[in-house]
């Protein structure tokens, strides 16, 4: 049967270009889209949901004239690697953020969970990357549907955000989600990515256990546990 | 397969007049509207003034969403007098706990003593499990008492969604995608 959301795990799109390091200027990105994306379904990013788990596992090591490489280091101690309230300093210098409000610690948290694969609770050069990538394109759909740049969508956007990305849902998930995600009947940019982040790793964990490519998962109680408290 | 227990059992419901006479009504309609129910925000606001966390930090608004969905049976998002007098009591019986295991007053507890609370809750976790657990919930290496409160909220909601779905108390439970994100995703 046609796995639902397929598109969900982000089917990637044929041709698309790999996403590489944003350019950067050392100031904030100014909210505007990226010009060659156009006004297509960003499908195409959920790509990075295959590209990243490729990024993981044998990367090279990290260039030392790579500018992100300059944020990560100026913040992590000896150990190379950061924690959620480092995360957090680390991305707010990068301005990845825009004009949009600075990701709460929260959301540094399960960013940091999201790409944890060698259980360390904090996160290495190359998942800072892999996380900087995932980042752009998340906020490159949210862009498209806060047209006013008020730094948020409403409901009906953010369900339209969702489907962009490539999740098949039934209305009532999305109105779990948009519930869940909503501040006084409106989504902000930072729940939006909070968002993105459980979608992915949820469904990540979802995929990976459905052998049978059914669309159905039988759980035994620790996993179970494993795999939602994970988040 | 035993099922952990959660401490306070769920209370019965309450007479109206009982009500009125319930030292927690007063804080609760203090900050309820006219539909007799309440939001993360007004949950967060009515625990700081019945004093709930005690001497520790007031609940993170993310917890108290957390809370209001464990309770939420009928989706709706808020909550009412009823399931606030159950997760009071709930909160009471967390907090004891807590409070035994943070000898020194510090507002947080080590990793060791989170597993042996998890332990004395009824949950028998696999050490993968617990440790995916305890990092998700320690804020530098330590638990805090809004984390754990947090991850016993998630793992009372977690259990029950499990349990509810586990028809021959096997300790297994299927999923359909669309209904484990709708899990996951408030829980």
């Amino acid at each position: 049967m046609a796995y639902p959301g397929y598109g969900g795990y982000g089917a990637p799109m044929p041709g698309m270009p790999h996403q590489g390091m944003p350019h950067h200027q050392g100031h904030p990105m100014a909210g505007h889209p990226m010009g060659q994306m156009g006004g297509q379904p960003q499908g195409a990013y959920a790509q990075y949901g295959a590209q990243y788990q490729g990024a993981a596992y044998g990367a090279p090591p990290p260039a030392t004239n790579d500018p992100m490489y300059g944020y990560f280091t100026a913040i992590a101690g000896q150990d190379g690697e950061i924690d959620a309230d480092e995360l957090q300093r680390c991305l707010t210098q990068s301005g990845i953020s825009g004009t949009y409000t600075p990701f709460s610690l929260e959301t540094c948290k399960i960013m940091i969970a999201m790409l944890d694969r060698d259980h360390t609770g904090k996160m290495g050069f190359n998942e800072f990357k892999d996380l900087f990538t995932a980042l752009n394109g998340w906020k490159q759909n949210f862009m498209m549907f806060d047209r006013d740049r008020s730094g948020t969508v409403e409901p009906q956007e953010m369900s339209q955000a969702v489907s962009a990305m490539g999740y098949r849902v039934s209305p009532q998930a999305l109105n779990v989600i948009i519930r869940r995600y909503s501040k006084n009947g409106r989504v902000y940019f930072d729940d939006y990515v909070a968002c993105c982040v459980k979608l992915r790793t949820l469904t990540d964990v979802f995929r990976r256990r459905d052998t049978m490519q059914q669309g159905a998962v039988s759980f035994q109680y620790d996993d179970f546990i494993l795999c939602t408290m994970s988040i | 397969m035993a099922y952990p227990g959660y401490g306070a059992p769920p209370q019965a419901g309450y007479a109206m007049g009982q009500q009125q006479q319930d030292p927690l009504y007063g804080f609760f309609s203090s900050v309820a509207g006219q539909d007799g129910q309440i939001s993360a925000e007004e949950l967060q606001r009515c625990l700081t003034q019945c004093g709930m966390a005690g001497s520790y930090k007031p609940f993170n608004l993310e917890t108290c969403r957390l809370m209001i969905n464990m309770l939420d049976r009928d989706m709706s998002g808020s909550m009412g007098f009823t399931e606030f007098k159950e997760l009071a009591g709930a909160l009471n019986g967390w907090k004891q706990n807590f409070v035994t295991m943070d000898r020194d007053r510090s507002g947080t507890i080590e990793s060791q003593e989170m597993q042996q609370a998890l332990g004395s809750m009824g949950y028998n976790f696999s050490p993968q499990s617990l440790g995916v657990v305890l990092r998700r919930h320690s804020t530098h290496g330590r638990i805090a008492f809004d984390d754990y409160v947090a991850c016993c909220v998630r793992l009372r909601s977690l259990t029950d969604h499990f349990r509810r779905r586990d028809s021959s108390q096997q300790g297994t439970a299927a999923f359909q995608y669309d209904d484990f994100i709708q899990v996951t995703m408030s829980s």
